[in-house]
């Protein structure tokens, strides 16, 4: 499993998950993280931290959807190896008053659905290491 | 009493009010009391429309005196949207060091309510929560 939810120090409300490459150079899942609270939920921010860069051009595709999917509404062919130690904000946040908050700017999790990370290049993700921080409202 | 404040499961610092339409095609839904007693400053909002209005109903919802309608955080957005779907309630589209005034922000006094008025189609139907998160300035 490469990503993971992380239970390091406190992250004053923002669930943390850590997602590593790996070394597979076909399409593949980088892991998958259930609705942490198992009630509808709905993601208003979010951001990507580059821990590290991956060797290869492998891409990386976000969002919510069944276990191992390719989902892509939270962010699609977000660049592997580039970026190192900067932040990527995944949620935007430049919506008006009334606007929807949908892709890109919030997303609904529904309870048993999965936040899915996938590389859907066919180039290994080696070396690559981020940390994607997500706030969410419980809509229930 | 179609307004309520929600005491659900935690909700991580945001207020959540409980919206029930009705068939009163305008007047006040109902009104909430500042829960803090303090001014308080509301940086940012949802609604999420569980079931939907059956018509175009806008709901005016904003600070203000006790049974007074005021649309200072939302005045033209219709409740007949699709069910399941959220709407951004507080502008984030703001530039830095700019006013967080209405629509990007709104102080409530340490006395006053939040009021949410039915402004001219009847609502029935409806069920949505409204989720504000607020700073206390005092």
């Amino acid at each position: 499993m490469t990503a993971v939810i992380s239970t390091d120090n406190a992250q004053a409300g923002w669930l943390k998950i850590r997602i590593t490459g790996n070394t597979t150079a076909v399409a593949n899942t980088l892991g998958s993280i259930l609705n942490p609270e198992g009630v509808l939920l709905h993601i208003y921010d979010a951001f990507l931290y580059i821990v590290a860069q991956a060797a290869g051009a492998a891409t990386l595709d976000l969002g919510v959807g069944v276990l191992g999917a390719d989902s892509t509404d939270l962010a699609s062919a977000v660049a592997m190896n580039a970026g190192l130690g900067t932040v990527i904000k995944i949620v935007g946040t430049d919506l008006a008053s009334e606007g929807a908050a949908a892709t890109p700017r919030g997303l609904l999790w529904a309870a048993g659905a999965y936040l899915n990370a996938f590389n859907p290049a066919a180039v290994a993700s080696t070396l690559f290491v981020a940390d994607l921080y997500v706030h969410y409202i419980r809509l229930a | 009493m179609p307004v309520t404040l929600s005491t659900d499961d935690a909700k991580t610092g945001w207020l959540k009010v409980h919206i029930v339409g009705e068939a009163a095609a305008a007047g006040l839904l109902g009104e909430v009391y500042n829960p803090e007693g303090v001014l308080l400053h509301i940086n940012r909002g949802f609604v999420y429309i569980a079931t939907p209005a059956g018509l175009a109903s806008v709901l005016l919802v904003g600070i203000g005196a006790t049974g007074v309608s005021s649309n200072t955080i939302l005045a033209t957005l219709a409740f007949n949207q699709a069910a399941g779907t959220v709407w951004n309630v507080v502008g984030m589209d703001r530039a830095s060091e700019a006013a967080a005034s209405t629509p990007w922000g709104v102080l409530w006094p340490a006395t006053s309510y939040l009021t949410i008025t039915n402004s001219a189609q009847v609502s029935t139907g409806l069920i949505a929560d409204l989720y504000l998160q607020y700073i206390r300035l005092a």
